[in-house]
């Protein structure tokens, strides 16, 4: 389990790129939806040799329909985790000040009526990092979730691929340029994804 | 940081904290006051994020922190108020007595717990203890909703940025000779202040009030006399000068 990081580049920081990432990701979504419903209507025209294919423009479509959804949860996730850990930086900066006070006042006569607000500030302090870290490693989870799903892209592109060479030439191209879009898109969301599990591992 | 006691009366004192021997040279000097009376307490411009600690320490040698029951700012400039998100964590009952006009903006400092109480453009009353104090109107010197602290009792008017000089953090906190003062403060008041209208409608409010200490934010004390002659002097001064 991560903690929140002291030094380099801040947590909020970091969850804020990662919801960066997976805004990226929706986008692509859409272009999956797009290529699933463009599959469809070519299926419509080819006739009955593309039931097959028709078929699994509903997979696709499903596919994307998830995928949209896990980047979406993930996304909220991260916007959790980032205003976390402004919260947790803010709480933490105050603690700074605090103990700084604390050292300067060393031998005031009220010095104890501060260690009310520093045990409050410690505790919560402790709390928000607590939620943070609950925050995060779901957060983690569900990135790798969506990664492991993802894989079932390629399966359905090399279907695709099959499902092309029992139809005329004439419609190949269209089952063939499909399946390049499932893959290129599915890659480029893994790409996303990845970059999203690596901002969190590199802290 | 220096702590000073300004005016002691029956009912109550001012205090003066400032001239951080610790402070970053880059960061403006500030100077804090502090009115105690009985089981409460003003505190007015705490001041900047930077000199929160230095400040919550001077203060713990004076009073416990459940008798600072208030806070006031004269305005919604952070060498005023930026520290507002640290005292919210360490006052959290406290209450906030600031311009109305402002609320929106001081509130983006961090604000949970203190509760911000919105002065009307013309002014309010506060009985802090025993003593009774006022916020005087300063609109547009330099703020465009501003306030000052009087206190009747103990010929005390707080002027926030009015009276204020530019000088090393080692300066004496009274001034000594007004005329040789008039260099630290002169080019401060012609390009921050604005508004000769709102000046001169201020000092003119001012001669009717019993001065005996004038404490601006920056710089030095008037003491006595030297409040009338800062009256005069400010009275005929040409201001808002950058437009020229
Ligand atoms: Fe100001
Ligand atoms: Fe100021």
């Amino acid at each position: 389990m991560k903690t929140i990081s002291q030094g380099g580049r801040p947590y909020y920081v970091t969850a804020a790129m990662v919801a960066a990432e997976l805004n990226h990701t929706l986008a692509c979504c859409k272009e999956i939806n797009l290529t699933a419903s463009n599959a469809q209507a070519a299926s419509s025209r080819i006739g009955s040799a593309a039931l097959g294919f028709k078929a699994l423009t509903h997979y696709i479509d499903e596919l994307a329909g998830y995928t949209k959804r896990a980047a979406n949860e993930i996304n909220q996730l991260a916007k959790d985790a980032s205003k976390l850990a402004t919260e947790t930086a803010r709480t933490a900066t105050a603690l700074h000040y605090f103990h700084a006070a604390r050292d300067k006042a060393a031998n005031a006569a009220y010095a104890y009526s501060m260690e009310g607000a520093i045990y409050n500030t410690e505790e919560n302090y402790a709390r928000l990092e607590s939620d943070f870290n609950q925050v995060l490693s779901k957060m983690q989870v569900q990135l790798l979730d969506l990664k492991q799903n993802l894989r079932s892209a390629n399966a359905l592109a090399s279907i695709c691929r099959v499902e092309a060479c029992r139809v005329d030439g004439r419609f190949q191209a269209i089952f063939v340029d499909v399946a390049n879009k499932v893959d290129t898109v599915a890659a480029q969301i893994r790409g996303r994804v990845d970059t999203a599990i690596r901002l969190f591992d590199s802290h | 940081m220096k702590t000073q006691l300004l005016v002691e009366t029956p009912t109550h004192k001012w205090m003066y904290f400032g001239r951080d021997p610790e402070k970053n040279q880059k960061i403006i000097d500030t100077n804090q006051y502090l009115i105690q009376s009985g089981n409460q307490s003003l505190l007015m411009d705490p001041g900047g994020i930077e000199l929160f600690a230095p400040m919550l320490a001077s203060l713990v040698r004076q009073l416990p922190l459940e008798h600072l029951t208030y806070l006031f700012a004269s305005h919604q400039d952070p060498d005023i108020i930026s520290s507002l998100g640290l005292w919210d964590q360490t006052l959290p009952k406290a209450k906030l007595y600031a311009p109305w006009l402002w609320e929106g903006f001081i509130r983006h400092f961090g604000m949970n717990n203190i509760s911000y109480e919105p002065l009307p453009d013309k002014g309010g009353k506060l009985m802090v203890g025993e003593v009774e104090i006022q916020f005087v109107p300063a609109h547009y010197l330099h703020a465009s909703g501003n306030f000052h602290v009087y206190d009747p009792v103990a010929k005390v008017l707080m002027s926030g940025d009015v009276g204020a000089a530019l000088e090393p953090a080692e300066a004496d906190i009274f001034v000594d000779d007004f005329s040789s003062h008039i260099g630290k403060m002169e080019y401060f008041h012609r390009r921050w202040m604005p508004s000769n209208r709102a000046k001169a409608n201020w000092v003119s409010r001012m001669r009717d009030l019993d001065i005996q200490y004038m404490c601006p934010q920056h710089g030095r004390i008037f003491r006595g006399p030297q409040v009338r002659q800062f009256l005069d002097w400010f009275d005929s001064l040409d201001v808002g000068i950058a437009i020229e």
